[in-house]
């Protein structure tokens, strides 16, 4: 614990690096590209369901913020200015799609229920299997609108407060919660069979 | 409104223990008495433990390579985006300054004209002979099909037009002393 606050406090602090970078150090530019890119990619990954769109989506917030440092201001976190943009371009990517009608979720997820009930005689093992459920987790959320995804992801995924969720969204702490508890509820109905503790006896016991 | 609906909204703050010590003992009595709502809530633990723990992807190797690309590519765009409006600047100030040079001409000339009164004016005969104004005429006249002859024809009878207009006046003036 200790060890770790000394690092913490070693370290140089993302508005240190974009102060130096608004001065034109660019070094400072790439130690916050790669400090973020990874954490990015799967925010922006969990939100439009596709990686090379998501990794494209990752350049151009990076672009954008290298084009635009002169816009950001100490007032506010660099991961939340860094966040708001990749959420708003994974928001106009979805939208986008939407328009021209090429947005394709699976017809796993769109169809009506057709997991609730798992087969699991079938294949027992598929449930337990990490990138499986990984994967239908993905779709459950993908099908969750942007409004409630945005809030998970930022809370579940990512693990940010409330507060810096409040100033990404740029919507009240209030508004942030109660999005947090109505996206959950949905999305855990969504996976019931998942999650549910008799189906979780029942892998047990086979 | 149902007990279940009235504590639903209170199972994500309660799974973060982020209750009210009244409210969570409010819930947890619930709880006890309701196994669907105590089975949501533990489906909504597993599955926020589950959220947590996704697979991390990670960028490709060349992500900052292809990075920086593109902002290589923001550099020359820049220099072009400085170089077209150069360009589109010189177009229009040499167009402005071609026509400048040809009204001073123009205005020159006629001034001259009208300040010299030696100028001889030319015999009516002739001035109605290559009358500009006439367009069938000037293209059915012999051996004068070119245009800078045409150009030739019309400065004559422009020069030969105000000379005439000058001659008009003057004698109108001798007239009235």
């Amino acid at each position: 614990m200790t060890e770790n606050t000394t690092l913490k406090r070693k370290k140089v602090t993302d508005e240190v690096l974009i102060a130096r970078f608004q001065q034109g150090d660019v070094q400072a530019y790439d130690t916050l590209v790669r400090r973020y890119k990874d954490q990015l990619l799967n925010y922006v990954y969990r939100f439009v369901g596709n990686r090379n769109d998501a990794e494209d989506l990752v350049q151009e917030t990076f672009l954008r913020v290298y084009k635009n440092k002169h816009y950001y201001k100490e007032i506010a976190k660099f991961s939340t200015w860094v966040y708001t943009i990749a959420g708003n371009l994974a928001k106009t990517e979805l939208r986008r799609r939407k328009r021209r009608k090429i947005f394709s979720v699976s017809n796993f997820v769109n169809e009506e229920r057709d997991y609730d009930i798992p087969d699991t005689a079938n294949n027992p093992e598929r449930e337990v299997d990490g990138f499986i459920k990984d994967d239908i987790i993905q779709k459950a959320i993908e099908k969750l609108p942007a409004k409630f995804k945005e809030v998970i992801l930022l809370r579940d995924v990512q693990g940010f407060a409330y507060e810096e969720i409040s100033q990404i969204l740029n919507i009240p702490l209030g508004t942030v919660k109660s999005r947090v508890n109505r996206g959950r509820l949905k999305l855990q109905e969504d996976l019931k069979f998942l999650f549910e503790p008799e189906f979780q006896t029942n892998k047990e016991s086979n | 409104m149902s007990d279940c609906d009235k504590f639903k909204p209170l199972f994500s703050s309660y799974i973060e223990g982020d209750l009210f010590p009244e409210k969570r003992k409010s819930l947890e009595d619930h709880l006890a008495l309701c196994p669907p709502c105590a089975r949501a809530v533990v489906r909504l633990k597993e599955m926020c433990n589950s959220l947590r723990s996704m697979q991390v992807l990670t960028t490709s190797p060349d992500f900052e390579y292809k990075l920086h690309q593109q902002i290589a590519n923001i550099g020359n765009s820049h220099s072009i985006q400085f170089s077209i409006p150069i360009q589109n600047w010189k177009i229009p100030v040499a167009a402005s300054l071609v026509v400048l040079v040809g009204v001073s001409v123009f205005i020159m000339v006629n001034s001259s004209d009208q300040g010299s009164v030696n100028i001889p004016a030319r015999p009516s005969s002739t001035v109605n002979q290559v009358n500009p104004h006439n367009q069938a005429e000037r293209s059915v006249l012999p051996g004068r099909n070119s245009d800078a002859d045409a150009i030739l024809i019309a400065q004559d009878s422009l020069k030969n037009d105000s000379s005439r207009g000058l001659r008009d006046k003057g004698l109108k003036l001798i007239d009235e002393k």
